[in-house]
């Protein structure tokens, strides 16, 4: 396939209406957004919206020339699929601009029942070969898949010459262990699971300990981590948790640290990705007002031909673990 | 003096009083806007859920005194309470004024602040989790926090728009 340079669209998340137009108001192109129940990744109490305001916050967006994509990228419980089908149905109704899923069950029904929906494979489907692409597209029509946040530069390029289809990869935000929809930690200390209920670590399950100056960090019956003054906290999950193997104690599984790949979008933009994404609905207006504003700034000096430099101080101190990686885009582990 | 009548009077630490004396207009009128926010905004109470019984303190630093906050729609209250005594809680969220204000009207970010350890949650996550998306999605103004006639608010906005930023890099 031949590749297409285009103009990077930027798509940020929001887990309210006020934190959608926070982040078109900052600059983005598109805003991805979850109904408040199981179907999406980010199912925290209070967050999301309501299937009422969906319409609504369809024209909002539309009225600004911006797109709104609805997430209904857990996979669906098998006797219990009503859930996932009434949210694809709230969605066409509300005239989103696509939908984002991963579970073939959904995608068939929105094929099915909505043939004019447009689909995007969620990262959650982890489809990262250009056979396993090639089947979503065959078979559902996906017109946009988002990468598994496990391949490296190299790998993508070569991907996106190989798919037809629209490629998104993200820039920025939190990082999993890279088994993405297939990740079973959580699940193993808590009642939840990202996969089937949309909660990685559900809050009813954390608790933070002050002891002293230390504060210890509890996971269900685990006791998963302790921060020592000053030491900067990451989120409540396992894989990001320190334990003690022979005698020392490591993150075991994944160190606390965002992605951060602002230096690599104009490689991005030549090797002919689409669109990148920003990770956290969960963050909030502050957070997604200053993300959106840096990629804003960062792809329009792109196509201006300037350096990205300048914006990457415009995201200090909002990493996780006050770190940032640019992860497996620059793979060097193998 | 004012510590010695009530000591007297009640039996209590002088501190505990003072705060308790001095605190009583503040409650009255965080109560009242909260109540208030219930009745313009009620759907921004329905995003609580069952966490609306839930009972928050909210403890600035810098203050000998904390608020004890039950987000209770219509029957909503708030109190003023001595930060080392503050009584049960679901969930204590302590951290700078200045970045405890920011969280409410959604100019800071929560997880930034967690990550740097500025804020500390002990107690019901998913509660604070709640009040915290909650807050976001209500867009209040700290005039809307303190209940500020329309006259003021306005300017009160404007000067903490100003002030609160620079609070926030001092805290």
């Amino acid at each position: 396939m031949s590749v297409k340079q285009q103009k990077l669209e930027l798509v940020c998340p929001a887990g309210s209406a006020a934190m959608m137009r926070a982040a078109v108001e900052a600059g983005a192109d598109s805003v991805y957004c979850g109904l408040n129940d199981e179907t999406n990744a980010r199912n925290f109490p209070g967050l999301n919206l309501d299937a009422a305001e969906l319409p609504d916050a369809v024209r909002w967006m539309h009225n600004r020339g911006a797109r709104l994509m609805l997430a209904i990228n857990t996979f669906a419980r098998a006797g219990g699929v009503a859930a996932w089908q009434e949210a694809v149905d709230t969605a066409a109704k509300a005239g989103v601009d696509a939908i984002i899923a991963a579970d073939i069950g959904v995608l068939a029904y929105a094929r099915d029942t909505w043939p004019g929906l447009r689909l995007h494979l969620s990262v959650q489907a982890a489809a990262g070969t250009a056979q396993a692409i090639g089947f979503y597209v065959q078979t559902y029509g996906i017109k946009r898949v988002v990468l598994p946040r496990v391949l490296s530069v190299e790998e993508i390029a070569k991907l996106v010459r190989a798919v037809d289809v629209e490629v998104e990869a993200f820039v920025y935000g939190g990082l999993c262990v890279m088994a993405e929809g297939r990740c079973a930690l959580s699940s193993y200390a808590t009642p939840g699971s990202p996969n089937l209920s949309g909660v990685c670590s559900p809050p009813e399950s954390v608790n933070y300990h002050q002891t002293g100056a230390s504060v210890a960090a509890r996971l269900g019956a685990f006791a998963i981590d302790r921060f020592e003054p000053g030491e900067a906290a990451g989120y409540p999950t396992l894989c990001k948790g320190r334990f003690v193997v022979d005698d020392k104690i490591s993150h075991l599984f994944e160190d606390p640290v965002s992605l951060n790949a602002m230096d690599l979008l104009e490689t991005f933009r030549k090797i002919g990705v689409a669109a990148v994404k920003i990770e956290g609905r969960q963050r909030g207006k502050a957070y997604v007002s200053r993300v959106a504003d840096a990629f804003r700034q960062s792809i329009d000096a792109i196509e201006a031909g300037q350096s990205t430099a300048p914006f990457a101080s415009l995201l200090d101190g909002l990493a996780e673990g006050q770190r940032e990686t640019a992860g497996a885009y620059r793979k060097t582990w193998r | 003096m004012i510590s010695a009548i009530v000591d007297g009077a009640l039996g209590f630490a002088p501190l505990r009083d003072i705060v308790f004396l001095a605190g009583w207009p503040l409650e009255h009128r965080l109560t009242q806007a909260v109540r208030k926010l219930a009745e313009r905004r009620p759907e921004l109470f329905g995003r609580l859920g069952r966490f609306r019984t839930a009972v928050y303190i909210l403890s600035p630093n810098e203050l000998p005194f904390a608020f004890r906050l039950m987000p209770d729609a219509t029957q909503a209250t708030v109190r003023i309470v001595p930060a080392k005594s503050p009584g049960p809680s679901s969930v204590r969220i302590s951290g700078p004024l200045a970045t405890l204000i920011g969280l409410f009207d959604g100019s800071c970010d929560a997880d930034s602040s967690f990550f740097s350890r500025a804020i500390v949650v002990e107690g019901a996550t998913d509660a604070a989790m709640a009040l915290h998306n909650t807050l976001e999605a209500a867009e209040l103004k700290p005039s809307d926090i303190l209940g500020l006639p329309s006259p003021l608010s306005g300017s009160f906005d404007a000067l903490t728009g100003i002030l609160l930023p620079r609070l926030a890099h001092v805290g």
